[in-house]
């Protein structure tokens, strides 16, 4: 029942996307005049003005999908939201620009002056354009930081305050749209259309990522109890607090965390549980992957902590039968796993097939073999290259014999998931059954 | 993905037909004209006065005329006018009734003030006829250079008929050519209001 509900939540999102990106288009549509063709650089401004509204709405769609609103959360789950806000923004991104130099060379063009000139004339002459022109190029710095290559040679800390940045760019480019868009001018719907819009995702956003986080951390006084060495650079963090059963948290989810100690409140952090959590405790697990955690060794005891969350819907209720759980990990990717093992009920046997690079990465190792003298649950270790140990069909077989018949988790990188699910799919088990969650958000 | 694909396409469809259906695109007009709500550049230009839109010829841009304009809208000779495009129109009903008051008056042709854009002056004339513009010519507009003068053409009789249909100086502008627009804007109003409309 509970997949059929997620599963008509998240058409519903589709439908409803679907209806605003119509009403966005017709927002251009009824008010289009003749002026609009008269000639070759009117029709280039109206072109303009087609990017301008379809890349503003894709970027509120984006935006909403990462404003952490519980049902699309737990109907379409965080990762796949994050990897089509990534997907998407890109382009919402060259719509503006597009926007910016096809509205620039339309004007031009009707006024006999240089694109540039224009473009500048326009910024200094027309109301709320100059903050506009900043919050464009906010838009812009969040883009190229977010670009792969980038991405990757910046902290995690730079890319997430540039990225703070952006709220600030959109805000600033929505009074020129309001006040200058032949659309919106002596079109009341029109505008309370895009008001509306652009107010539901204030909205969301001050509800979901501030006022619900703050609300809860408070509630539950969560500060850190206890900081366990599992490794070389692994280490288990635990974090005590009032009424943790009421947070509704599963093993397999994650939050972001923040420390409020003098050199890191500024900064949050997604790591998955890695133990179901009792009422008191939550526990997750890091590896230094990321700028900061490979410091958390030293974080102090008794720092308080503030959360986002939970997270996700990488979970044991996701399980249609379990007659048999195959849970599959790369790396760090085994934490979620490990939490979800306490949820299975006992009488389950579980399968466990552990991917790490070298042995060093074998995380929450010692914990995994104590599970299995204690019930029903077989370790396999693939310690090694990719060529090493192929996940395919008849490698899972292999390990696990009763693969075809059993619910399927991975968590770990991309490459992993796909493997895995091509490897299910030419096995014959139902889509239904396999749960994944890429790592690509988590420990980055 | 296919599935939701789908839905999305569907809502897409969806909200483009039902809004069409309720309110068609009109093409050929401007803008409805349920159009009560006056541009926000234009604003001060519908209460403009005389020494606004002095015929200097410094190419001073539209737009800080637009700011002058907003300290003399406390004249009383204006604002008192009945029918001028004041900023907030009471009600429907109040401003038909001074129309009504007026219509015997305005009748006869009357020339706007002359409005300095960047392009050139642009001065609107027109002819009342029982309180209704019933024509409207444009004496003067950009022609400076050929693409003014493109422009010109293909933007003002637009402006012109649009007048006659909305019949007051509460036209939308053009896109791509702006300040021509504006300029139109400001010299009708004043036209409209020595006309006392």
């Amino acid at each position: 029942m509970k997949a059929i509900r997620k599963k008509l939540i998240g058409d519903q999102a589709f439908l409803f996307t679907g209806l605003g990106l119509g009403f966005t288009f017709t927002v251009q549509i009824t008010t289009l005049t003749s002026g609009d063709f008269a000639d070759l650089y009117a029709i280039i401004t109206t072109i303009s003005r087609f990017f301008a509204l379809t890349g503003s709405y894709l970027s509120i769609i984006g935006l909403l999908l990462i404003a952490r609103i519980p049902w699309i959360e737990n109907a379409l789950g965080h990762d796949r939201l994050v990897v089509w806000h990534r997907k998407a923004m890109p382009y919402a991104l060259y719509m503006i620009t597009f926007h910016v130099l096809l509205v620039g060379l339309g004007y031009a063009g009707a006024e006999g002056e240089v694109i540039g000139y224009e473009l500048w004339l326009m910024t200094t002459t027309y109301p709320w354009m100059l903050p506009a022109a900043v919050g464009f190029l906010l838009l812009i710095l969040a883009g190229i930081t977010s670009y792969k290559n980038v991405r990757n040679s910046i902290k995690y800390e730079t890319w997430w305050v540039i990225h703070l940045y952006t709220y600030l760019g959109v805000a600033l480019s929505f009074m020129h749209q309001i006040l200058t868009g032949g659309m919106f001018i002596g079109h009341p719907l029109n505008r309370a259309y895009w008001i509306g819009l652009y107010l539901s995702v204030v909205f969301s956003i001050v509800t979901w990522r501030i006022i619900i986080p703050v609300a809860r951390s408070i509630r539950h006084q969560l500060v850190i109890s206890k900081v366990e060495v599992e490794g070389p650079g692994v280490v288990s963090i635990y974090v005590s607090g009032k009424n943790i059963s009421k947070l509704n948290a599963q093993g397999g989810q994650f939050f972001n965390w923040r420390f409020l100690s003098k050199d890191r409140w500024h900064e949050s952090h997604p790591f998955s549980l890695s133990a179901a959590p009792t009422n008191n405790e939550l526990r997750f697990t890091v590896k230094a992957l990321g700028d900061s955690s490979k410091d958390f060794v030293n974080i102090k005891i008794g720092t308080r902590v503030v959360i986002e969350g939970p997270y996700g819907i990488f979970t044991r209720d996701m399980a249609r039968q379990f007659k048999h759980a195959t849970l599959i990990g790369g790396g760090v990717g085994i934490t979620p796993l490990r939490a979800i093992i306490d949820e299975i009920p006992d009488s389950t046997s579980i399968d466990v097939v552990y991917r790490a690079r070298n042995h060093d990465d074998l995380v929450l190792k010692a914990e995994l073999d104590e599970l299995t003298q204690r019930r029903n649950v077989k370790i396999h270790y693939l310690v090694g290259s990719r060529v090493e140990h192929p996940i395919n069909e008849f490698s899972l077989k292999k390990y696990v014999p009763r693969f075809a018949d059993s619910d399927v988790y991975v968590c770990g990188p991309q490459g992993l998931i796909d493997d895995v699910v091509s490897a299910c799919k030419s096995a014959g088990i139902p889509k239904d059954r396999v749960h994944h969650e890429a790592f690509l958000y988590h420990a980055q | 993905m296919i599935r939701k694909t789908a839905f999305l396409i569907t809502g897409t469809v969806a909200g483009v037909v039902g809004v069409l259906s309720y309110n068609p695109p009109q093409l050929n007009s401007s803008i409805a004209s349920s159009n009560t709500e006056p541009l926000p550049e234009a604003t001060p230009a519908n209460s403009p006065s005389a020494q606004q839109v002095t015929p200097d010829n410094s190419p001073s841009p539209v737009n800080s005329k637009v700011k002058n304009a907003s300290k003399p809208s406390t004249d009383k000779a204006i604002t008192s006018k009945p029918a001028a495009e004041a900023t907030t129109q009471p009600t429907p009903a109040a401003s038909k009734t001074e129309t009504s008051k007026t219509t015997a008056s305005s009748s006869g042709t009357f020339a706007g003030e002359t409005a300095v854009t960047r392009w050139g002056p642009v001065q609107v004339q027109v002819t009342i006829a029982d309180g209704k513009i019933t024509d409207v010519t444009t004496l003067q507009y950009p022609n400076g250079d050929r693409k003014s003068l493109k422009i010109s053409n293909q933007v003002i009789p637009w402006l012109q008929q649009e007048v006659l249909k909305v019949q007051s100086a509460n036209i939308s502008g053009i896109s791509g050519a702006t300040y021509t627009s504006m300029g139109f804007r400001n010299s009708l109003a004043s036209a409209l209001q020595k006309a006392g409309l």
